[in-house]
């Protein structure tokens, strides 16, 4: 038998040298099928969320709001939950819990509406507010997130969010940047609910006080804060405050309700109300209202 | 804002690896065809017995190769494996291991007429489903015959 030297460049063992299209179609599938078990699997969480029986939530709710709980600030949370039993009373379609609403020491400009009637007010944004008009105006926004289980929302679909991505972070170390995208479709969501919750707490601060004026002053508040620290519009989780503001005075007008008087608050005016905090020991706060 | 750093490591790494993998890769298999050339009049058979010659002097010969895979073949290679498919990163890195890992025996055997009972194993080295490496060893029998 005789060796014929022979040599031939074509490879048949790798087919294709393009890795890079060979990336790209594997993450559109991939992309596909997660957005896919997403909107079934979110579709289906919210369903089953509005269906949610209160007292299920209520049980749930313990776990997630204990975190908060803390009693800091007992006068200011008094009277928060006087204008919040106020809104209460002639509020519509709202879950049969007992609201309450906590304060939580923190300086970031927000405030939560946490499953099982717990509202919680973060004193950054307390401390901005000049008016009871302001201080109904978050409550009620709050509680239409209630009346639209938003909150309970969020929570079946963070559910759903999560376990798709521990589900693909236990096969290989798959793409960080997946999650930012499939977050950044959900805020999409998270920014409808907002507007929503806003329209809802005009109403019924307009049915609880017969007006609904210094509805726009709360929005100036979120304006300022976002001066020097504007997030582009579909990064952030509500929606370009101009954008918010212009959509409620537009309502404003179309519903016809009348500006009516600014309440001030009680005590010295500002809000949490000086010397209120349980005071942490050699913790000393200085410069809290008027001396 | 950590978010948008862990993004930007993780994309720039990606393309980082992308470019230099891929020049890598390229070079490699320019370089494999070259040598592949230069060596094609040494036989490397499958064969135990070839030709019906006095065999004066046979040695053992072996090469072998560890080729690093990137971090951009391991995202495509995680992403293929999630739907079963062929992994053509992983074919590029085999192909390029299994002939440096002959061409190396074939340099250990200069001088020999033949390599006979040639046999190529592959290894992945790399935790679980990770792809650290691949290591391909080829080996046989060098044949010098008489004269």
């Amino acid at each position: 038998m005789k060796f014929e030297p022979n040599y031939s460049e074509n490879n048949v063992n790798v087919p294709s040298h393009n890795h890079f299209r060979e990336f790209i179609r594997l993450t559109l599938w991939l992309l596909g099928i997660i957005f896919g078990i997403y909107f079934v699997l979110g579709y289906a969480a919210d369903r089953f969320a509005e269906r949610l029986p209160p007292k299920f939530e209520a049980a749930i709710a313990s776990g997630i709001t204990s975190r908060f709980d803390h009693g800091d600030f007992p006068r200011t949370s008094k009277y928060l939950q006087k204008v919040l039993d106020t809104l209460v009373t002639s509020a519509e379609g709202l879950p049969p819990f007992t609201y309450k609403v906590s304060i939580h020491d923190q300086p970031a400009v927000n405030a939560m509406a946490l499953p099982g009637g717990n509202i919680v007010v973060f004193k950054g944004l307390l401390s901005e507010l000049k008016s009871e008009n302001e201080v109904s105006i978050i409550l009620a926004h709050e509680l239409g997130h209630y009346a639209h289980r938003d909150h309970l929302r969020g929570l079946g679909r963070g559910l759903v969010f999560m376990s798709i991505m521990t589900a693909l972070g236990l096969s290989g170390d798959l793409p960080g940047f997946i999650a930012p995208s499939v977050q950044t479709f959900d805020l999409k969501h998270s920014r409808d609910r907002e507007s929503a919750a806003d329209l809802y707490a005009i109403d019924l601060i307009a049915r609880a006080y017969g007006y609904a004026g210094g509805a726009i002053d709360v929005f100036k508040v979120l304006a300022r804060q976002e001066h020097g620290f504007k997030r582009p519009d579909i990064i952030s989780t509500h929606p370009d405050t101009l954008w918010r503001m212009q959509t409620v005075a537009n309502y404003l007008q179309q519903k016809k309700y009348p500006a009516g008087s600014i309440r001030p608050l009680p005590e010295s005016g500002v809000l949490p109300f000086p010397d209120d905090k349980k005071g942490k020991p050699g913790v000393v706060k200085l410069g809290v209202g008027p001396s | 804002m950590a978010d948008l750093i862990t993004w930007g490591i993780w994309i720039s790494l990606f393309v980082f690896s992308f470019f230099i993998g891929t020049y890598r890769e390229k070079a490699h298999f320019k370089n494999l065809v070259e040598r592949e050339k230069t060596l094609v009049l040494l036989p490397a058979l499958t064969m135990k017995f070839a030709e019906d010659r006095a065999v004066v002097k046979t040695e053992l010969v072996m090469g072998s190769v560890v080729i690093g895979g990137d971090f951009f073949k391991q995202v495509v290679a995680s992403l293929a494996s999630l739907f079963g498919m062929r992994i053509s990163v992983a074919e590029a890195m085999m192909d390029r291991a299994r002939r440096e890992a002959v061409l190396r025996m074939k340099e250990k055997a200069m001088g020999a007429d033949a390599i006979l009972n040639v046999r190529i194993e592959g290894l992945k080295i790399g935790e679980r489903k990770k792809i650290t490496g691949i290591e391909a060893m080829a080996y046989g029998t060098a044949v010098y015959y008489a004269k």
